[in-house]
């Protein structure tokens, strides 16, 4: 009898050990696109994904591309930097980019104005016949430009901070120069600072 | 001659001693940065960094960019300071409960303000180098932003980062945000002495900005009942003015943009200091109560005294407009006491300004700086490529 208690005591601290130390070991999760472990006062892509989502639906209703025959061409020519994070903009701005084009509904389309010289350069080859070509055709021309800004201000009040952050972009007719659509996206973040740290 | 037994003796000790004191490298990154052996220090300091959970990543990461940037590795303190200050802004985590609870050196070190100010001025400048102005502007505003966490009840301690403000102002005006501009140097000028290098016209015209610190920053002492007060002092610094001088010719005095202790000095009471205070006054009663004496030995008062020790002290702005090609330029300083503030003199040969650009150079000011022969310096930029690589 004893000897069974004690066998089953020593069973249980066995069980209860593996049980921490498995609390203690590194874990890999796959986790939603949305879902974020680590919360900062950042903007994040989950932040930038809620934003474009917005700006597609809000680029597709507007008149000159919901009635255009033919899905109209974009140039994204600027995506600047205001707010206090260090960003690489040109990363920024194809993130953005890609992701307008994932909500776009094929509604319209971007121009790759970084790769117009090496476009150029396979044109010429193309046209000597040093390569293969499926036949000629012209090279897109901006219908629009589309600009942004990224703008934050962060406020501070003892333990508490606050960020706000501002993305604006404008679309632009390329050929009148006109400001066809506005739009500014603003979300804050928010954060407390532990007591040790004040 | 003929060697006694003593003799003999005497002589092998010698040898011993001279074979030991051979072997023997000074591997103290303290030591070797106060020696401005900032390439030793650096090669010192890089295995010592820990893994990015250590509650000392970010104070080590510091450490090492200081050497990697006065050693002119750029690059590498670029880097290094970015990561530094990501985990310095963290929020969430840190310790947070064990360091209330138990004692403060058991949270993850994230800087005081004018430590994260200094991190953030360090990553613009070094972004400038890199022509990269957006994210320079981002680096210097950080820094605003840190300033404002000083916990003081005067207004003017949170925004009077002056250096800050300089370098904010003149990533706006590389950006063609003049307006913006004049305010952020309008601000310099308002907590510095009144100096016409601080001016947008000034700015405006530079095609070369000498950012020149000298001594080291504020350090840390435990005092006060159970060690629960931080005292906060430096080391002195024998320079108080920088007087420039370019090929022989003067280029004038460096403006004087902030002192390092006067910025760590206006800090208040937060809540962790006034838990400390309350812990160390209870530690020191309950030492006197007869057989309460264990509870004082469990309670850990102890102010938590880590800093990033190898910033400098003072800091300095040189703009102006330099010919483009190699340079002698020459840092005279001088201060209360002039012998000592002399012997931090620095004469820098091959300094190249490039004419496509503009040009940020930093310089350490350190008395007899060791990395050197005869106070001759070439920046590190300035040497040949080595061939055959």
């Amino acid at each position: 009898m004893l000897g069974n208690r004690l066998v089953l005591t020593q069973g249980l601290l066995v069980a209860s050990l593996a049980v921490l130390l498995m609390g203690c070991t590194g874990t890999v999760t796959r986790r939603p696109v949305d879902d974020e472990m680590i919360k900062t006062t950042n903007a994040t892509e989950v932040d930038q994904r809620s934003m474009c989502e917005k700006m597609a639906r809000s680029l597709i209703d507007l008149p000159q591309i919901a009635n255009a025959r033919t899905p109209p061409t974009i140039a994204f020519i600027e995506m600047s930097n205001r707010t206090t994070q260090a960003v690489d903009s040109y990363n920024l701005l194809s993130s953005i980019r890609m992701k307008l084009l994932e909500y776009g509904e094929g509604k319209f389309v971007f121009l790759d104005r970084e790769r117009v010289g090496r476009l150029q350069q396979e044109r010429r080859l193309k046209r000597t016949g040093e390569v293969t070509t499926s036949g000629a055709r012209n090279l897109y021309g901006a219908d629009f430009f589309l600009s942004g800004r990224a703008f934050s201000e962060e406020r501070r009040d003892g333990r508490n901070r606050e960020v706000y952050y501002r993305y604006s972009f404008t679309l632009t007719d390329a050929e009148t120069s006109a400001i066809v659509w506005e739009r500014d996206y603003e979300f804050k973040k928010a954060g407390t600072v532990g007591t040790a740290f004040r | 001659m003929i060697l006694n037994g003593r003799g003999v003796w005497l002589v092998a000790l010698g040898a011993v001693v001279c074979g030991l004191a051979a072997g023997c490298e000074e591997t103290n990154p303290q030591v070797l940065f106060s020696r401005c052996r900032y390439a030793e220090c650096e090669q010192v300091l890089r295995p010592q960094i820990p893994d990015a959970k250590h509650k000392d990543y970010a104070l080590v990461s510091l450490q090492y960019s200081s050497a990697a940037l006065e050693a002119g590795d750029l690059a590498t303190a670029a880097g290094t300071i970015a990561k530094a200050e990501a985990a310095m802004n963290e929020i969430e985590g840190g310790g947070d409960t064990a360091a209330v609870v138990v004692a403060e050196s058991l949270k993850t070190y994230r800087g005081d303000p004018y430590e994260k100010g200094m991190a953030h001025l360090y990553s613009g400048f070094l972004a400038l180098q890199r022509e990269d102005h957006e994210n320079a502007l981002a680096a210097f505003r950080r820094a605003l932003i840190a300033d404002q966490d000083t916990r003081t009840e005067n207004p003017d301690q949170k925004q009077d980062f002056v250096a800050a403000h300089y370098f904010a102002g003149l990533a706006y005006h590389l950006l063609d945000e003049n307006e913006n501009a004049h305010v952020h140097l309008e601000q310099a000028s308002r907590y510095t002495a009144p100096n016409a290098m601080l001016t947008l016209g000034a700015v405006s015209t530079a095609n070369t900005f000498l950012l020149i610190t000298s001594g080291y920053g504020p350090f840390k002492i435990a005092s006060g009942p159970g060690g629960s007060i931080a005292a906060i002092s430096k080391p002195p610094d024998p320079v108080t003015q920088v007087r420039l001088e370019c090929d022989g010719s003067p280029l004038g005095d460096a403006a004087f943009l902030d002192d390092l202790l006067t910025q760590a000095a206006a800090q208040g009471l937060g809540e962790m200091d006034k838990i400390r205070i309350a812990k160390g006054v209870s530690k020191e009663v309950l030492a006197q109560v007869p057989y309460a004496s264990l509870f004082s030995s469990a309670i850990h008062a102890e102010a938590d005294v880590r800093v990033w020790s190898f910033l400098p002290g003072r800091l300095y702005v040189w703009a102006g407009r330099l010919e483009p090609g190699l340079h002698t330029l020459a840092l005279r300083c001088s201060g209360p006491d002039a012998g000592q503030a002399a012997a931090c003199d620095q004469v820098w040969f091959y300094v190249p300004v490039k004419a496509e650009k503009l040009n940020f150079l930093n310089f350490r000011l350190a008395p007899f700086r060791q990395d050197v022969t005869d106070k001759v310096l070439v920046p590190v930029t300035a040497l040949p490529e080595k061939k055959g690589k």
